[in-house]
This record gives structure tokens, C-alpha cells and sequence, in this order.
């Protein structure tokens, strides 16, 4: 019998003890203060007042609607002219449309040297770190993969040797509500 | 009426550990909340207030502080619900709910940097429940002196150790529910199950 066999009997045992404890009474006032405080209006901080809609009026002429559409359509040919220029080198993922825009094919990519394994979790895989395991495509620490994912906003974070740690190229990177902050990905 | 209105929720922990409660009601809960009915969100306080109180008191040591936790857990949730994607999965919200839990008793802990304190509010909970027991007094005066020797020693681990041992062997939560809460991975999970609970066998040694 070696050691590991030899604790499991004393495991047991504690676990059973330390199940005792589960028997605990909550206080009654604690559903109605919960109730009392979810009932009052939440105090306006600054990021409740960024995501709030708001209704704005925009008049233009039409030639400076005209101007816009040639400027837009300008930086849409700009953006493909990009998109095509060379291979990603930076953590921030980048999107191919596809299915004519129902889903996009995105690649995530983090550099990131001494590390052994690299997962990608979002709530595109129920932030499961053990779903999507990236690539080390160089062998030197270029780590990546390709998902399709629908259209819309994505939050996700890398688990590297299971530490979570946000995208350090993410152009959004936004509070979790827990103290932690999620990278945004939009598509 | 709408469907949604008639929705019962089972109270009972049995059913909440056997998982026997449909994730869908919760989503059908949360949905309503989100739609502005914040009564839809008493079922879900009345039915998880036990074991996020008794996560945080493990964590914390006192009644006081465990339930400023509790409280403060649910409104975070609330505050976050149109975040929250069950996705049908079994328990989403409950471990959902833990996960801030759990992180709301570690900023209470790194705020308080708390050294080990007598529970003195859970031993007069105990005696309180004997006074009404007229049955083997000495029994009862045991299990009640190995709950304050086992919390006692709880709280000299330290808080990745104590977090461990509060949701697997306290709550009884299985490896693949505590995964999403703690975000460790499955394997460093376990072995950090068999550490904690070494420490444990050991800070009991001392405590008396």
C-alpha cells in the first residue's frame, strides 16, 4: 500500500467531518435585505452612463452624405487592402467574414515564451479553459487557433498554464463585474 | 398570465445536490428579471441564500461578515444577470453564484488580511439548537466541539487551500462544478483537494 492508498481512509474521514459544517442557518433577514437592496435604483457610475442608450438627431445635406459614403467606402477598400498585407504577428484576433456574415472565421493568437499550455475561454465555449486548447504553431511560443463565431460581441480570456490573464492586445478590455476584467472581441 | 408566472421552484437542498432542478426554470427566472420584474429573483435568493451564506461563513469565520458576502453576492449577481448564460447547462446559476461568492470573501480576506478568531456567533447558534434537544446532550456537545475545532482550523489555511475544502468536502461539490468557479484546471484541482486537506489534518492537530 503506498502513501496516496493510505490517506484515502483519513480523506474520507475528514470530508465526512468537514460535511457537518454544510449545516448552517442563514439569518432571516438576509432574503428581504437582498430583495430591499436589488429594488433600489443602482447608483449611476460611469461605465451604467457610457453603455446607456441615447437618442440623438443627425442632420446632413445631401452632398455631405455623399462625402460620407465616399469616405466610408474609401476605408472599407483601405481595411481589405490590409487585411490582405501579411500574416497576423500580434495577440489581437482577426476576423475573415464569411457565410455571408453569419458567422466569421477568427484567429486568436498570444506570444508568449516559457509557457506549456495556452487555452482560449469565452462565452462562445461556457468558458470551459479545457475546450480549446491553442496551437504552439512555431515552437517558440506563437500559440493560436481558428474559431468560427457568430456575429456580435465575444468575452473571452486565455488560460495560460491555468492562469487566466486578458488578450494584451485587445482593443476593449471590459470589468467582469467580479474584479477582473474580460477582453471584447466584436464582430 | 404568461407561462412564465406559474413557474415553482423545489426548495430543498436534497434536490438542489441531486441536480434534479431543470436549469430551465432559472433561465425563465432570470429572463423575468431581466425584463424588469425584480420579485422573479426571490425564489433564486430563498433557494441559494443557505449555501452562499455557508460558503462565505467558512471562508470568513463570522456571521457578520458572511452575510454582508451573501448579500452582496446576490446583488452583484442581480446587477450582472444579462451576463449570465445558463445555456440549459445543470446548476449554471448556482455555481455561477458561488464564483462571485467565493471572490467576494477573498476581497473581504485581503481586505481584513483576518488571522484565525474564535466563531464565537456559531457557537451560540449551536447551543441555541441543544436547548431544544433534549436528547444525548453529551453527543451533541461533541459534534458541536468538533464543528468549532474543524472551523478553528479552517481558518489558519490559507485561502486557496480553504476555498478547496469549503466547496468539495463542506458543499460537497463535484471536481467538474468546482473547475468553472475557481478557474483551475480539473488536475490542478485535485491535487490541490489532497494538499489542502494534508494541511488540514494538520492545523486540526494543533487546534484544540
Amino acid at each position: 500500500m503506498n502513501q496516496r492508498d493510505s490517506q484515502i481512509p483519513q480523506d474520507d474521514e475528514l470530508a465526512a467531518r468537514l460535511a457537518t459544517l454544510r449545516d448552517v442557518t442563514p439569518p432571516p433577514s438576509l432574503v428581504p435585505s437582498v430583495m430591499q437592496r436589488i429594488a433600489e435604483p443602482a447608483p449611476v457610475t460611469l461605465w451604467t452612463w457610457l453603455r446607456r442608450p441615447r437618442r440623438f438627431e443627425l442632420r446632413l445635406s445631401p452632398l455631405a452624405l455623399a462625402g460620407l459614403a465616399v469616405a466610408g467606402l474609401l476605408l472599407v477598400a483601405l481595411l481589405a487592402r490590409d487585411r490582405r498585407s501579411g500574416p497576423v504577428v500580434s495577440g489581437r484576433p482577426t476576423a475573415t467574414a464569411a457565410h455571408e456574415a453569419e458567422v466569421v472565421l477568427v484567429r486568436f493568437v498570444l506570444v508568449t515564451s516559457g509557457a506549456h499550455q495556452v487555452a482560449l475561454a469565452g462565452d462562445f465555449n461556457g468558458w470551459d479553459p479545457g475546450h480549446t486548447l491553442l496551437e504552439n504553431a512555431d515552437g517558440r511560443g506563437t500559440f493560436a487557433t481558428n474559431l468560427w463565431l457568430p456575429r456580435g460581441a465575444h468575452e473571452y480570456m486565455f488560460v495560460v498554464d491555468g492562469q487566466w490573464v486578458p488578450d494584451p492586445t485587445a482593443p476593449v478590455r471590459i470589468p467582469d463585474g467580479f474584479g477582473r476584467t474580460n477582453s471584447l472581441l466584436r464582430l | 398570465m404568461t407561462g412564465d408566472a406559474s413557474v415553482a421552484l423545489p426548495l430543498d437542498s436534497a434536490s438542489l445536490r441531486s441536480g434534479a432542478v431543470h436549469p430551465d426554470e432559472e433561465q425563465v427566472l432570470v429572463n423575468r428579471c431581466l425584463a424588469g420584474d425584480p420579485e422573479a429573483f426571490r425564489p433564486l435568493v430563498q433557494r441559494y441564500q443557505r449555501v452562499t451564506f455557508s460558503v462565505a461563513l467558512r471562508m470568513l469565520g463570522s456571521r457578520a461578515d458572511a452575510e454582508d458576502v451573501a448579500q452582496q453576492a446576490f446583488a452583484d449577481a442581480y446587477a450582472a444577470l444579462d451576463r449570465f448564460h445558463g445555456e440549459g447547462r445543470s446548476r449554471a446559476f448556482y455555481t455561477w453564484l458561488l464564483r462571485i461568492a467565493i471572490n467576494r470573501a477573498k476581497d473581504v480576506l485581503k481586505s481584513k488580511k483576518r488571522t484565525e478568531e474564535p466563531l464565537s456567533a456559531e457557537a451560540e447558534g449551536g447551543q441555541a439548537m441543544f436547548a431544544h434537544d433534549p436528547g444525548s446532550p453529551e453527543a451533541h456537545a461533541g459534534q458541536a466541539e468538533d464543528r468549532r475545532r474543524l472551523q478553528a482550523a479552517l481558518l489558519t489555511l490559507p485561502p486557496q487551500y480553504r476555498e478547496v475544502l469549503v466547496l468539495k468536502d463542506v458543499e460537497g461539490l463535484a471536481y467538474e462544478e468546482i473547475g468553472p468557479i475557481l478557474r483551475l484546471p480539473i488536475t490542478t484541482l485535485k491535487i490541490r483537494v489532497v494538499r489542502a486537506r494534508a494541511r488540514m489534518r494538520a492545523a486540526l492537530e494543533e487546534v484544540r
